[in-house]
């Protein structure tokens, strides 16, 4: 500090310090993508569409919680917030997976990523992961809300927080698998094209268009056709795993489908994280 | 020590497209052109070196590592910049750098560090920290160099750096990248397509044509041996031409040309006295600028 | 303006998300001869078919493809800005632009609709169907082409529109109906040929004059607003 008001041009420093694994990089590209999620770190209109959904979600939980906890005969449970919520959570989709996935392709960003020890599993990993927190949080929190209004406005004491308790953690399970299968399809999707735009339409139209088939199919004088009606759209699928592990009837009736149901969702998912292998796989060598 | 050596190298795409076909060079520390017309394969050679697709026949290492199986030694200590854009334009270049820096396993501070830092010794000080998607065409590719020397690399990759810059902004690159081979000790291959560029700044030549090696030396020893003197009289050029090789000069006729090897110091001086002697009009006498393109299509076998 | 409506025309055939028009009314003509083929009575089948798909999602999601795309995907890459410097008044760009989306729009989703009528009932529903379909491509086009001058992001836009709005908003609050296209074409397709399948929820004259005032309005206002345009950077 002898001469002050001197800048030293202290030359070009080696990095001496750690340098952490491939691990410690998807962890990294998992958060980033989260923050991006929610517009966390981007500018201020990035935020305007994630936050609109968030908001209206933690809204409506809210006033459930109010409802409930003054008319407690009403029977809205943790499971019914996530299926009222569903044309938010395809809305959220659709702004999610192009904001995580279209946005590299467009700037054309993966050749930096891929000339790193990052592999096009470790993306594919973080991405997923991200996506699958972010609509995870964007249900189970509004179901903790409700929960924690049900817990304090419980009338046996902790015998009742218990009963609640029993009920959310099941539900956290079933806004796992609307996740889960919204994440895997929607970055499917936005792993196609670069346009952000096309991406959203895309995820929209893909949710959107299957679930009046499921209507129509539901309407076809075969008992068994109307029970796996519900495999035709995403959101029955759902539905319909939903109503055979949580033993309650969620939509349609599936009958004794169950099994198909489960099976169906878990090759879906399976399905896209296979097919967006595959994709960046190709992508990684280009 | 060589920091790359590739040993009968070669990449076939589907499709039967050659891109690469036997290249086996060794390649010392320091700065590197890996010159060829587009098309010559030096993406190819790149890409292979990176460990982003594996070659079809022969080997490749960098740093002694073989970037097919340990792909992950070598990227931590490669960088690479693409000749692509490649940066969103929604984030600032510090961020962007920073993010990258984590990608290449650096601990959050560090990267943080390091980005800033890189990003002074590209030349971008307080616009930094405004979205890429502003910046002019020579902040972005600072950028792009910046995100390859972020977690300090031993070895940069940079593809047609000065793509799409003015004169200006070129000398600027090239003596940015002879900084960064000089000062900073790391080693650099620029890629490109115009030999008359990275002849400046490099120590070593790599020239490719159509996959295959055409020459790979160093710049020193590709020129010295080069050095020419053209002579142009009005008439008697043959005349000239013998007494010439009389005194004991290497002499070639080109029209109405002589072209003499320099290769003493008083070569100059001799010339003058014998076209003195014979009493010839002098036209011209003047060194030839060697260009290293001549030599390549001088010289169509590789010695390397 | 021919020119530009060529070229516009090219831009949207001519690339690959000109496939994306396809599947949707395929999948509206597939369910609906899935069900003729099961002799499923029309009454059931028809207003999850032709209002829950071919009005609530075919219609306006082939209208934001195509009515964004016209002069949105320009705006974003850039490229608008040859059209810009051409000695065109800006009225002239928009209304060329904006017919030839919604011609069509009114193509791909009329000829659907229109073999669903006839699976459903008779060559009247058909036509009724068909001419709804038309006036909804002109209503939604001229909301969607509007929003890709506004905003930078209009598809998101549009499907707030379409998603939260008609979907969400429209199915609980009555009142956001008289906003809602979907309304006005379900009515109109009503009043035209009466049936049990459909049932519109605004009057008649709602309907028809709420359309024209989505059209005129937004072809207005985007012409003033394309007057204005300025050509922003890439930074957003």
């Amino acid at each position: 500090m002898s001469e002050t008001g001197v800048i030293h041009d202290i030359g070009y420093q080696r990095y001496t310090g750690p340098r952490l694994g491939r691990g410690a990089g998807i962890g990294a590209l998992y958060v980033h993508g989260l923050r991006a999620a929610f517009g966390l770190g981007r500018s201020a209109k990035a935020k305007i569409f994630p936050w609109l959904v968030a908001g209206i979600a933690l809204l409506v939980a809210v006033i459930i919680a109010a409802i409930k906890s003054q008319f407690p005969e009403i029977t809205f449970s943790y499971v019914d917030l996530d299926n009222q919520l569903s044309f938010m959570i395809i809305f959220f989709s659709a702004i999610l997976a192009p904001t995580l996935v279209s946005r590299d392709l467009r700037s054309n960003t993966l050749p930096l990523y891929f000339s790193r020890p990052l592999r096009a599993a470790d993306y594919v990993a973080a991405k997923f992961l991200a996506m699958v927190t972010a609509v995870w949080l964007l249900l189970g929190v509004p179901q903790f809300i409700m929960f924690l209004g049900a817990a304090f406005t419980t009338k046996t004491g902790m015998k009742g927080v218990w009963h609640e308790v029993q009920d959310l953690v099941p539900a956290w399970g079933y806004s796992l698998l609307w996740a889960l299968l919204f994440a895997g399809i929607g970055l499917l999707i936005a792993s196609l094209t670069g346009k952000q735009a096309f991406a959203a339409g895309g995820i929209v139209a893909v949710f959107l268009m299957t679930t009046p088939v499921v209507a129509v199919l539901a309407q076809l004088p075969s008992s068994a056709a109307n029970h796996m009606a519900g495999l035709a759209s995403p959101i029955t699928l759902i539905n319909g795993v939903g109503s055979y592990l949580l033993g309650s009837k969620i939509g349609l009736d599936i009958g004794r489908y169950g099994p198909i149901f489960v099976i169906e969702a878990f090759c879906l998912i399976a399905a896209c994280l296979l097919l967006l292998l595959a994709r960046y796989r190709k992508v990684s060598a280009l | 020590m060589n920091i790359i050596a590739t040993q009968a190298l070669t990449k076939t795409y589907g499709g039967g497209v050659t891109a690469l076909s036997d290249l086996t060079v060794q390649v010392e520390p320091g700065v590197i052109g890996l010159v060829g017309a587009n098309g010559a394969g030096k993406s190819t050679f790149i890409k292979i070196m990176l460990g982003l697709i594996a070659p079809t026949a022969g080997s490749v290492r960098v740093f002694d590592i073989d970037p097919v199986t340990d792909t992950d030694k070598v990227r931590a200590r490669v960088g690479y910049m693409p000749e692509n854009d490649c940066l969103p334009p929604d984030v600032s270049a510090a961020e962007f750098v920073t993010h990258l820096g984590r990608m290449s396993g650096l601990p959050r501070t560090a990267a943080r560090e390091r980005a800033s830092e890189t990003l002074r010794h590209v030349g971008l000080y307080e616009e930094r920290y405004r979205q890429i998607g502003g910046y002019s065409t020579g902040m972005k590719q600072r950028v792009k160099l910046a995100q390859a020397l972020v977690h300090d690399p031993d070895l940069l990759l940079l593809d047609e750096p000065t793509n799409g810059l003015d004169p200006g902004g070129r000398d600027a690159m090239l003596a940015l990248i002879h900084r960064i081979g000089t000062e900073f000790g790391i080693s650099v291959v620029v890629c490109s397509h115009l030999l008359g560029e990275v002849e400046r700044i490099c120590d070593s030549l790599i020239a490719i044509q159509g996959g295959r090696l055409l020459r790979a030396d160093r710049i020193s020893s590709m020129t010295t041996a080069s050095d020419l003197l053209a002579v142009e009289v009005s008439e008697g050029t043959d005349q000239l031409a013998a007494r010439l090789a009389e005194l004991g000069l290497t002499v070639t006729r080109d029209d109405r040309l002589l072209l003499v090897a320099m290769d003493s110091e008083d070569a100059h001086d001799r010339i003058l006295r014998a076209v003195t002697d014979l009493e010839l009009n002098l036209h011209r006498l003047d060194q030839r600028r060697h260009r290293v393109a001549e030599l390549f299509t001088a010289k169509e076998t590789a010695d390397v | 303006m021919s020119t530009v409506a060529m070229i516009t025309a090219r831009g949207l055939f001519g690339r690959r998300r000109a496939l994306m028009l396809v599947p949707l009314p395929l999948l509206l003509i597939g369910l609906a001869a899935l069900c003729k083929s099961f002799d499923v009575e029309p009454t059931n089948w028809g207003q999850p078919v032709i209002e829950g798909l071919g009005f609530a999602v075919v219609l306006p999601v082939i209208a934001l493809i195509v009515g964004t795309g016209v002069l949105g995907s320009e705006i974003d890459d850039g490229t608008l800005v040859h059209i810009l410097t051409k000695p065109l008044p800006r009225r002239d760009i928009i209304l060329a632009k904006y017919l030839v989306a919604a011609v069509v729009t009114a193509i791909t989703t009329m000829i659907p609709l229109y073999v669903v009528g006839l699976l459903a009932g008779s060559a009247e529903l058909a036509a009724a169907l068909a001419v709804a379909a038309i006036v909804g491509s002109f209503a939604y086009t001229a909301l969607f082409v509007l929003l890709s001058l506004l905003t930078r992001r209009p598809v998101l836009l549009g499907l707030v529109y379409i998603l939260i709005w008609e979907g969400l908003l429209g199915r609980w609050v009555s009142g956001t109906r008289v906003l809602s296209i979907e309304q006005y074409v379900i009515t109109i397709a009503d009043k035209i040929e009466p049936t049990t399948i459909l049932t519109g929820q605004v009057s008649v004259t709602t309907a028809a004059v709420m359309s024209a005032v989505f059209v005129i309005v937004s072809t207005i206002v985007a012409i003033n607003r394309l007057g204005s345009f300025s050509l922003a950077g890439e930074t957003s």
